[in-house]
This record gives C-alpha cells, sequence and structure tokens, in this order.
C-alpha cells in the first residue's frame, strides 16, 4: 500500500517541491497531467494556449518533473487524466477528451505508473445518455490501456440541485460495481477499477464500510480528503470537526478497508488544507499529511504488526486487551499480558495471565510488545528505559467490540 | 390523477377524531398515513422507557382504535398505509426493552394495521451497523424481524414497506438502512420469494433521501414495482425537518434544494400509482393552532400539484 501525495512540484520549477516532499516524508506522489480544454466561447486569442497547453505536449511539459522524481526516488504510482475547465458541450470534446487520456498514457508509461484515474466525463444529466456515452468512451480508451499496462479507475460523480449536491453517475456502489464489471468483461481483462474520494462519500452520506464492503477488490485507490459538509473538499482528514466530535465516517472507511484487505493506493487529498495555510507554514502541514496517510495505512493494514512476530506479548488489562483477545485472540495469540498495577500481577484476564512488565526483559528477539492502552506514549518510554526494542502500539477504536462491549446487549 | 393522503399525527386526536377525520376530509385528501407510532414514540423510546399502551390485547386495541376506524369511514378518508412505531431496536437497550419491541409491539402493529382495513404498514430497519461493525450484519438482524411479522403479514394480507432511513456519525447524518435501492431490491425479492407471497415492499422518503444526497429518480427506478407507498416532505439538508415541499432554498436563486423534479421524474417511470403522502406532522407544530386548517389545505393543494405533474 503506497501513500499518495498530491502533486506539489512545479514541471518547471521542481526543486522546491522536492525538497518539501522529501522533508515531508513523501515518498510517492499522484499527478494530474495539465491540459487546456477548447471552450465554447474561446476567441482567436485562445489559439496559442490551446497549442501550448494541448495533450500532445504533456510528455515534452513533465518529462523535467519526471527526471526530477526519478532521482529523487519518488514514485508516481498513480495519475489521473485531467478534466479541469472541460466544457461538456465544448467544441470536439470528445475527441480532445480521448487525445488527453492516450497521452495521459504515454506519460503513465514514461513514469512506470499503472493505476490512471479516469473519471466518467459524461454526468446523468445527459438524460440517460450518460451510460452509451461513457461506456462507449472506456471502451476507446481501454485498447491504449492494456498495451501499457494500465489500470483505469472510475470516479464518483456529483450534481448540484439548487445549491445542494446530490449523487449523480457511479455514485451509488452497486451501480459502479456493476458498471465496472460490464467494462472488464467487454475489455476482456481487469482493465479498470475505482478510485473512492472519501470527500464525496462524506458529502453524499454514504455509509462508508457499506460503500466499500460493495466495490470489494474493485477498490484500487482511496483519496483521503474530509469536506465541509456543504460543498468544498480537499480538506485535510481529521480536521472538519465541529462542538469536539469529527463529521467524517471514518470509523466507517477504515473497517470497510479492512475487511476487503486493501492493498491499493492511500491518497491524502488536502488540496484545500494546503492552500489555505501560509507559504512558510506550508512544509509542516505537509509532514502532518504524510502522518495522517501514515495512520490510515497502519489502522488499515493494523494485522500486519501482528503477524511481524513469532510471538507477542500485551502491555495492559483493560477493555483494549479484551479487545484484541476478542479480534486476533485465536490468529495472533499472545505469551502472557502485563500491567504496571502490582494487584493484578498473577491473575489471569482475558485468559492471559497478568505478569509485572519486568518479565518483559526475559523476552526473545523475536517477540513484539503490543501496548493496550491508551497511555501509549508514557508506556513506550517506560519499555524503552527497560531496553525493550519491538514495540508495537494496539487500537481498538475501530473494531467491532469495541461498541459492542459497552452495550447492555445480553444476546450480542 | 393520483390520490393525496397525510400522517394523522398532530391532525386527529384520540379525544374526538372525527373532527380530525372531517379536517383532512375539508382540505381535499382522500387518504391518510395512521401515526401508530404515535402510541409509543419515539422520544421515549429514546430514553429506553416504554408505556403500556401495547399491553392491551388484540380485541382491546381494536376496541381503541374502533372510533378511529368509524370516524375515517365516515369522514370519507382511506387508511392507506401506517407507520409501526419506531426504533424497533435500541441497541443500547436492555434485552427486555427489544424483546418487547420485537415479541408485542411488530405483532400487534400488524392486528391494528388489519383491523383498520390498511394495507401498509411502514416498519424501520435496525440501526446496527456502527456496533456490529457492517451493514451485512446489521441487516441480518432485521432480517430476523421481518421473517419474525412475515407470516402473520401474509395471513392478514400487509405489504410491510421497508423505508430509506438515515443514521448519525459525530456531527453528521449518513445514510441509515435501506440506503441502497439496489440491495433493497435483491433483498425485497428473496424475502417475497422466501414467504411466497409479495409481503414486503418499499417506502420511499424523499426527505430522508435528500438528507443523504440520494438521486430521487435512479432510486425510484431502481426499486420499480417495490414502491409501494411515499413519506413526501421537505428539509434543508442538513436535518429532518418534515416540512411542506417546495420551502427550502440553498443557493442565491432560491430555487428548491430538494430534487422534486428527480422525484416526479421517478414516479413517472415507474408508472406509480399509489398515493402521494404527505409526512408534514412536524409542520403543524410551527403553525399556530388557529391555522392547521389552512397549512393541511395547503399541502393538499401541493399534493394536487404533484399530482398533476405526474
Amino acid at each position: 500500500m503506497n501513500v499518495c501525495c498530491p502533486n506539489m512540484i512545479s514541471p518547471k520549477r521542481p526543486a522546491q517541491g522536492i525538497t518539501d516532499m522529501k522533508k515531508a516524508g513523501f515518498e510517492n506522489i499522484i499527478l494530474y497531467p495539465g491540459v487546456r480544454y477548447p471552450q465554447k466561447n474561446d476567441g482567436p486569442e485562445a489559439e496559442d494556449d490551446l497549442k501550448k497547453y494541448s495533450p500532445d505536449t504533456l510528455l515534452k511539459r513533465y518529462s523535467l518533473l519526471l527526471e526530477k522524481c526519478r532521482e529523487n526516488s519518488f514514485r508516481i504510482p498513480i495519475m489521473g487524466i485531467s478534466h479541469a475547465y472541460m466544457q461538456q458541450d465544448g467544441p470536439d470534446i470528445m475527441e480532445w477528451l480521448e487525445k488527453t487520456a492516450m497521452e495521459t498514457m504515454k506519460l503513465c508509461k514514461e513514469a512506470e505508473c499503472k493505476k490512471l484515474i479516469a473519471s466518467p466525463p459524461y454526468p446523468r444529466a445527459r438524460e440517460g445518455r450518460e451510460y452509451a456515452e461513457n461506456y462507449n468512451y472506456y471502451m476507446k480508451i481501454a485498447k491504449e490501456a492494456k498495451k501499457y499496462n494500465i489500470c483505469l479507475l472510475l470516479e464518483s460523480q456529483i450534481k448540484v440541485i439548487g445549491g445542494h449536491i446530490i449523487r449523480d453517475f457511479l455514485a451509488e456502489p452497486s451501480e459502479a460495481a456493476e458498471f465496472i464489471d460490464k467494462l472488464n468483461s467487454s475489455a476482456g481483462f481487469e482493465a479498470f477499477g475505482f478510485c473512492m474520494n472519501t470527500a464525496v462519500c462524506d458529502l453524499c452520506g454514504h455509509d462508508m464500510n457499506a460503500f466499500v464492503t460493495v466495490l470489494g477488490n474493485r477498490l484500487k485507490a482511496v483519496k483521503l480528503s474530509d469536506s465541509d459538509k456543504r460543498s468544498s473538499m480537499g480538506i485535510l482528514p481529521f480536521t472538519s470537526a465541529i462542538n469536539d466530535m469529527m463529521h467524517t465516517d471514518w470509523l466507517g472507511l477504515i473497517r470497510g478497508l479492512r475487511s476487503i484487505d486493501f492493498d491499493g493506493e492511500l491518497i491524502v487529498e488536502y488540496s484545500n488544507t494546503r492552500r489555505a495555510f501560509p507559504p512558510l507554514l506550508k512544509p509542516e502541514i505537509f509532514r502532518l499529511a504524510r502522518l495522517v496517510g501514515d495512520y490510515f495505512k497502519w489502522q488499515v493494514q493494523i494485522e500486519q504488526s501482528m503477524k511481524k512476530y513469532q510471538k507477542r506479548v500485551l502491555f495492559g488489562a483493560g477493555n483494549m486487551c479484551r479487545n484484541y483477545m476478542k479480534n486476533y485472540g485465536e490468529k495472533y495469540p499472545p505469551l502472557f499480558t502485563c500491567d504496571n498495577n502490582p494487584k493484578l500481577w498473577g491473575t489471569i484476564f482475558e485468559g492471559l495471565e497478568v505478569k509485572n512488565p519486568e518479565e518483559l526483559k526475559k523476552l526473545s528477539s523475536d517477540c513484539g510488545v503490543f501496548i493496550c492502552n491508551i497511555y501509549y506514549r508514557e508506556i513506550e518510554t517506560q519499555l524503552r528505559e527497560m531496553g525493550i526494542e519491538n514495540i508495537e502500539y494496539f487500537n481498538d477504536e475501530y473494531m467491532p467490540t469495541y461498541y459492542v462491549d459497552r452495550l447492555k446487549m445480553g444476546d450480542y | 390523477m393520483l390520490e393525496i393522503g397525510i400522517q394523522t399525527r398532530n391532525v386527529v386526536m384520540d379525544e374526538n377524531p372525527a373532527k380530525g377525520f372531517e379536517m383532512i376530509k375539508k382540505a381535499g385528501f382522500q387518504c391518510c398515513d395512521f401515526s401508530l407510532n404515535n402510541y409509543l414514540e419515539k422520544v421515549l423510546l429514546d430514553e429506553y422507557s416504554l408505556n403500556d399502551f401495547f399491553d392491551k390485547s388484540e380485541r382491546e386495541l381494536e376496541a381503541f382504535f374502533t372510533p378511529h376506524k368509524e370516524a375515517a369511514k365516515k369522514a370519507g378518508i382511506r387508511i392507506h398505509q401506517m407507520h409501526m412505531p419506531y426504533p424497533v431496536y435500541l441497541p443500547k437497550a436492555g434485552k427486555e426493552i427489544n424483546d418487547y419491541l420485537f415479541h408485542v409491539v411488530g405483532p400487534k402493529s400488524l392486528a391494528v394495521c388489519a383491523f383498520m382495513e390498511c394495507s401498509y404498514i411502514v416498519v424501520h430497519g435496525f440501526k446496527l451497523s456502527y456496533y456490529l461493525g457492517s451493514e451485512e450484519a446489521e441487516w441480518a438482524r432485521t432480517e430476523e424481524f421481518l421473517d419474525f411479522l412475515a407470516p402473520k403479514a401474509k395471513a392478514l394480507g400487509i405489504t410491510i414497506c421497508l423505508e430509506n432511513l438515515y443514521t448519525n456519525v459525530g456531527n453528521h447524518i449518513i445514510e441509515g438502512p435501506c440506503c441502497d435501492a439496489r440491495k433493497a431490491v435483491t433483498r425485497i425479492d428473496r424475502l417475497n420469494e422466501k414467504h411466497g407471497a409479495e409481503i414486503f415492499g418499499f417506502c420511499f422518503d424523499i426527505g430522508h433521501a435528500n438528507l443523504v444526497s440520494i438521486d430521487c429518480e435512479d432510486f425510484i427506478t431502481v426499486l420499480g414495482k417495490r414502491l409501494k407507498v411515499l413519506h413526501v416532505h421537505d428539509n434543508d439538508g442538513v436535518r429532518d425537518l418534515h416540512q411542506i415541499p417546495f420551502t427550502f432554498t440553498r443557493s442565491r436563486q432560491n430555487t428548491s434544494s430538494t430534487d422534486w423534479e428527480g422525484f416526479i421524474k421517478g414516479l413517472q417511470k415507474v408508472d406509480f400509482k399509489g398515493v402521494l403522502n404527505f409526512e408534514t406532522a412536524p409542520t403543524l407544530d410551527a403553525f399556530p393552532e388557529v391555522l392547521k386548517q389552512d397549512v393541511i389545505t395547503f399541502i393538499a393543494k401541493v399534493g394536487r400539484y404533484l399530482a398533476s405533474e405526474l
């Protein structure tokens, strides 16, 4: 699973973007190579711009950026076909769209990029023609995708009615899954997948767990983004909160991604937050964005940390320990647990003997110590001072049992 | 032209049901949605409390509702649909309350529905995905309840209608049970096949749909013939306000922010022949009592407008 950052590297002046990304700790970027589409009202003065930013200039315009990425070991595992400022009824729009897709795929080849976000260009507002028109568009570009071994990722669309956002084409996960299956069947290979945008889901009130589960292995990338609950997206996850509570259904998302063993691209999409911060503070927000991305990766792949060790020991004998045992006790059984409370030493909790933390010093090097207590940092310091090295955090807040245990549900 | 209906809550009172049904008739409605949920209110259940209303035997319940039934008939109002008390499961309540809702309130609601000669009862799905970890696990619990009710509904000739609901996560509303039309269709068809009759259908609630940005035309079209009843009302897209259609705007152009056009197109596409039923009782809390007749008369006018568009 790659944690990707939206491109912050200018194609013309890449040095600062490279420095910022390196400092933030990002290793992967998502790139939306820009194209200028002809507009309905374009006059003769637009001609130069159209030539300068036409799809067939992409390779040339982005060659320096690709070179600098290679030099600095940045990967571009995912790109997107730019539809920015495209007008549905612009002149020759179909021709431009196909050309943009083809040229972006050539750029993908240069960048060794295997996933390309190709949003459906035709919205549902086209009176029922959107299905056939989008289908035809995808079938045309699928041949080129096969040539370059690229998976094309579709995205949910939204529309606005009287200032209110409404789901549009592919915004229903069942519809998206069905459409992708049809495209793949027609293409004869797995040419298509899905890229989920959490802010779109949030604005549309989706149950993200159900959304992810319905899409299953068709889901190849997730854009992690918060919204303002009205219209704006591109806000750094966990920052959209009010009255001590976050808005977004991160619980549903993480549960869903775990349930499908998601291993695609995690894209931290925080363009609005990034723009809002003053230039001198931007490096700090980049670093925070990377930490947020890493956190999601860790939560989704929480089992990986358990798999890493031959043996495991827990630290803590409370609710979190109980939830470890309920969720992973059989699959990754711990040797024992320990606690700083001497009164608990020698007792049995959830089938585990509670020992003095001093016992941890006797562990072999293939044993991991999992902190099952929210005082993570304090306990980690204690363990480090004891010379313990294989320290891991366990976290139960996205596990079903976390909530069930707190209920009076006699029959659960 | 389609018939129009309105919920009885805030209009039909137990002490004089005839007065309420006369008001409904005078406003221009032909039908009503009998608010059985009034007798075990959500506000009470939200506090994990019960009352003793459903302790009555089925015969006692029939006796209690006889004046309502007779008053509706006298006024010429058909009881087209009914709402079972909700929620039907309280995750944080004890087993005793949930057993009572499951084994007592559920079946007795069906009995009242049949007694009132009403063909449709709206039943809420369980809201449990947050606790059980997935929508599928949540649906499994709802299906247990529906399977339990099915034989009685079949015997009484009642169609149980599932409704698209919402739920709250943090400070935000997200979709709740039955918000995926494609899943709902599969599940309704499977349940009907399992029980060998058309016992299950759908109640499309446009206000709830608006809260979670559902595309009404798509949703209704996917439901097709499974769509049996409607809850028509409006809101600001943020809170479940149950107000009169066309009330809310969210842009300087001041056009309606609810997708009424998609709603009408969807109903046209599936050739809906049911009742345009308004779930707008909270409007009557907002307006002064003396304007009640005028308000429901206006709601009926909106109903006739929507019917004419179909």
